[in-house]
């Protein structure tokens, strides 16, 4: 190790620590961008048969109304979302129960909002939700 | 300059350090990468099912896998799938249908079940189902003189499991619903199949009915479980957040499936010694290991009422639960030790 020392210069060093710092700075770069992203940016989803077929920005639906026609098997369901909640507005005539327009508005990452008959699911994501999922 | 010998061994000693920097630098991001919370949602049993998974970037071909095994058996336990097991069953099994051995041990199961639910779960409450038009959507109060004839077809031990001849039989007018099991049952399914494949940090969540394996390794933490508020399901209680490694919550509500009529609302969890929807409670949660158990006693639970839900939680070491009615909340000791704080 000495005599590895001795025919070293300080450049050398420079360069391997250098590396070696690098490397280690490279790791950690997926940390600072959870950071970036944990300062809340809450998605409303949309998805039919499974597949999202829609996302919103909460933030989009702050100052706006957002409203979107979702046509499946028995007519069109309309869902509205405005100051950072979400509800389905509108089922279908032809759907018996419409519990869906039941559950209301949501606004956390949790709950869902299910359409049976018109396979429609909506939901609120956030980076920072420290929940798994709800029982209900 | 003048000396090559030792230029060259300064190069042999910088390439060294760079390929550990660099095998370094792989292993330790390749294990974050195995670290990472992979999560898929699909619509499946009339619901939206979701996966997660600690893992790798394959974690997301296994979740679609799970979702196939998923698939395969909902449309066997769905009656109102025509090719499904429970179809056939219904239609004509006075003869036996002749079936697989693990469906010859869902069934012992679901007897067993029945018999350690006194009854209050019973999968040949179909014709009650039909009648109260909860299967079709049609929702209606039936005729006293109905229910009563409905209510004699309604008995799991007319249910006969033949473990010799692998057959199932049912009488003429019995027919069997799997409503109150299939969810539970099925993620049981898709449980072992994500640890048979060496997945140990996953949750699976079927519409509310939950199981989960290891921990959200991704946080360093344990599996956080909401529960929703009977009255205003797009809110939980936020003081009741469940924080669990191994084993399974199901919740059942009147809330799920109902209509109401003359101001009185009627559920889809019929009492199948009644024939009328149970009114007493507002939902039951349960956690347990097994997502066929959690799924079956909520179930019953809920329908069994107020105090001999009660009863049945404290008297078991297998379930803990928690039991909602108009302005009360009641929960096991068992259950609070699963509370998040």
């Amino acid at each position: 190790m000495h005599k590895l020392f001795k025919i070293m210069t300080t450049y050398d060093i420079i360069i391997i620590v250098g590396v070696i710092l690098l490397s280690i700075s490279i790791l950690f770069l997926p940390f600072w961008n959870n950071d970036e992203s944990s300062s809340a940016n809450k998605v409303i989803y949309i998805s039919q048969n499974g597949e999202v077929i829609q996302k919103i920005p909460i933030k989009n639906t702050i100052n706006d109304k957002v409203l979107v026609e979702v046509k499946g098997p028995i007519g069109t369901s309309i869902i509205e979302a405005h100051n950072g909640k979400v509800r389905l507005k509108e089922a279908p005539e032809k759907d018996p129960e419409k519990i869906c327009v039941k559950t209301g508005w949501i606004e956390r990452a949790g709950p869902s909002i299910i359409c049976v008959p018109n396979k429609i699911s909506i939901w609120i994501e956030s980076e920072t939700s420290s929940l798994d999922g709800v029982s209900w | 300059m003048g000396c090559p010998g030792k230029m060259n061994k300064k190069i042999t000693i910088i390439i060294i350090f760079l390929i550990i920097a660099v095998s370094l630098f792989i292993s330790l991001s390749s294990e974050k990468n195995n670290n990472k919370l992979y999560s898929k949602k699909r619509f499946l049993m009339d619901t939206t099912v979701e996966i997660k998974v600690v893992g790798s970037k394959k974690s997301n071909n296994i979740i679609n896998e799970t979702f196939e095994v998923m698939k395969e058996w909902e449309e066997e336990l769905n009656r109102y799938h025509k090719n499904s097991l429970v179809f056939k069953l219904n239609r004509n099994s006075q003869n036996g249908i002749k079936v697989s051995d693990q469906k010859i041990k869902l069934f012992q199961e679901i007897k067993k079940y029945a018999k350690l639910t006194d009854g209050y779960f019973d999968p040949t409450i179909a014709p009650l189902i039909d009648l109260w038009g909860f299967g079709k959507e049609t929702n209606q109060i039936p005729a006293q003189n109905d229910i009563k004839s409905a209510l004699q077809l309604v008995d799991y031990n007319d249910i006969k499991v033949d473990e010799e001849e692998n057959k199932i039989y049912l009488p003429k007018k019995t027919k069997i619903d799997l409503g109150a099991v299939a969810k539970g049952y099925i993620i049981d399914r898709a449980y072992e199949f994500l640890k048979a494949n060496n997945i140990n940090n996953f949750f699976i969540n079927a519409g509310g009915n939950i199981r989960v394996s290891g921990m959200n390794t991704s946080e360093n933490r344990l599996w956080n479980i909401g529960i929703s508020k009977p009255r205003d399901s797009s809110q939980i209680y936020k003081n009741y957040i469940l924080s669990i490694s191994e084993g399974a919550v199901a919740t059942s509500g009147d809330y799920e499936r109902y209509f109401i009529k003359n101001s009185k609302r009627y559920s889809h969890l019929i009492n199948p010694k009644t024939g009328y929807p149970s009114q007493e409670l507002q939902s039951v949660t349960i956690y347990t290991s097994k997502a066929i158990s959690a799924d079956i006693f909520s179930t019953s639970l809920f329908i069994m009422g107020w105090d001999k839900a009660k009863e049945r939680i404290k008297n078991s070491d297998e379930i803990a639960g928690l039991l909602i009615k108009e302005g009360e909340i009641w929960y096991s000791d068992d259950f609070k030790d699963i509370f998040a704080n």
